[in-house]
């Protein structure tokens, strides 16, 4: 047990106890070499804290700052050239796994007819004589500019059949990887909140909860509600947004990535 | 709870004006409160991208939110809870590298290392020893000695008691006097929690 309150030391050091008080504690301290040490440490810390010169924003940052905000809030559409610019940078929307989805369902129905998948007949006897191995290959063409690419590829009796398509996403979002464990976990994170949504319906602390323009504009509402799940409570670190109807039940629910604000798992 | 003090006045008044649609309100308040909110969050991030990332989602949130701000504490409290939170998340996000010394095992001629020392604006021993402690307790002494915060108002921004945040600020400066190389380690028994 200290003999001296951690706390006064403390108070003693910042300057925050009356100079009375002030000096018989000091007095007092100046016999004691460990709460001695204790109060030169509180000191020396409060010092080089305290001495550091405050961070500022230059003039540019506080520039893109201002517009960047601004054009979240829709509050100024003369701004918004200049603000996408510095939300594209920062804020990441979910255009992204969109635009490679539909790449690869058009590679897919490309690729189908090449490799005779779905054909009958004369082919299937062939079919059952070879290996056939297929890798997909999701390469983005263009990092800035968010071009991708789907390749789809066999082979067949030693013929190497390929095919590919592109499709643009519409950001310039930095580059996403596709996780497969987290949308696991968001898919069984999803289901076990929809069938007991207590959770949901719990009384929240106000904080951070990212993309919301993400989810209102999947669930074509502008009001849903949010709740952060860390992984401290538990699951994975998922954002998701909802909409019920009786307060009680899930009508409309999708996770998202916080980071990415990348759609991880949606029910129904 | 924290006193709605003359700014906090201010600040009431102006999101007043804001949720009636007056564009100039807005950019008082960022006035007001960007250096601030960006100072926490450099401070708690030591990364000027992320700092300035965190700091924008700050605003963005509170501003889609401040129809529902009660004015029952400070606005300024309730944007810095805002701010607390949102490092939090960014830096869980980012695999907790603002709870890894930057200055740990670097090579001093190494540039990348060069510049993400001097993002931070502060000394480079100091920023180590903010970066060497545990996030709660950086949290508190940032709030408290840096930023000048009453200890009731960092309780209200952290979500923790009082004698919690005093806890934290003793043991936090202690932590930072220690790896600033002036203090000789802590004890066991003094390493304790001495608080609820």
């Amino acid at each position: 047990m200290a003999k001296y309150d951690p706390d006064r030391i403390a108070a003693l050091a910042a300057g925050a106890l009356d100079p009375a008080e002030a000096a018989v504690l000091e007095a007092e301290i100046a016999a004691d070499p460990r709460a001695a040490a204790d109060l030169a440490a509180q000191r020396l810390a409060l010092d080089a804290v305290r001495s550091a010169p405050a961070p500022l924003l230059s003039a540019t940052e506080r520039t893109e700052l201002r517009q960047a905000v601004a054009a979240a809030l829709h509050l100024d559409d003369s701004a918004e050239p200049v603000a996408a610019t510095a939300l594209a940078s920062r804020r990441r929307v979910p255009w992204r796994p969109l635009a490679v989805a539909a790449a690869a369902l058009t590679a897919l129905v490309a690729a189908v007819p090449l490799f005779g998948l779905l054909s009958v007949g004369d082919d299937e006897t062939n079919v059952t004589n070879v290996a056939v191995s297929y890798t997909t290959d999701l390469q983005e063409v263009a990092p800035a500019g968010g071009d991708y690419s789907l390749t789809l590829s066999g082979e067949r009796d030693g013929t190497v059949l390929e095919t590919s398509t592109t499709a643009a996403a519409t950001t310039t979002a930095p580059p996403a990887t596709l996780q497969t464990r987290e949308r696991l976990d968001a898919d069984k994170t999803v289901e076990s909140l929809v069938a007991d949504p207590a959770l949901l319906f719990a009384p929240s602390a106000d904080g951070a909860t990212p993309c919301l323009d993400e989810a209102r504009l999947l669930l074509q509402d502008a009001d849903p509600v949010g709740l952060h799940l860390t992984p401290a409570e538990g699951g994975p670190d998922l954002v998701v947004w909802f909409l019920s109807s009786d307060g009680a039940t899930v009508a409309d629910l999708v996770a998202f990535d916080p980071a990415t604000c990348e759609l991880l798992a949606a029910y129904p | 709870m924290a006193p709605v003090t003359p700014s906090g006045e201010a600040d009431t008044a102006l999101i007043e004006r804001y949720l009636r649609g007056d564009v100039g309100a807005f950019n008082d308040l960022m006035r007001a409160h960007e250096d601030r909110v960006f100072a926490i969050c450099l401070r708690m991030l030591r990364d000027r991208e992320a700092a300035l990332d965190a700091t924008q989602e700050t605003f963005i949130t509170v501003f889609r939110k401040v129809d529902r701000f009660a004015g029952h504490s400070a606005f300024s409290t309730w944007l810095y809870r805002v701010a607390v939170n949102t490092c939090y998340d960014q830096a869980r996000r980012s695999g907790r590298r603002s709870a890894e010394p930057l200055l740990e095992g670097v090579d001093p001629a190494d540039e990348s290392a060069a510049i993400a020392l001097e993002s931070v604006e502060l000394r480079p021993d100091l920023e180590a020893a903010l970066a060497a402690l545990p996030a709660e307790f950086r949290s508190a002494v940032v709030l408290c000695d840096a930023e000048g915060l009453s200890l009731q108002t960092a309780s209200e921004i952290l979500g923790v008691p009082v004698g919690t945040v005093k806890s934290r600020i003793f043991r936090g400066r202690r932590l930072l006097a220690e790896a600033l190389g002036n203090l000789r380690p802590l004890s066991d028994h003094q390493s304790d929690e001495q608080h609820g």
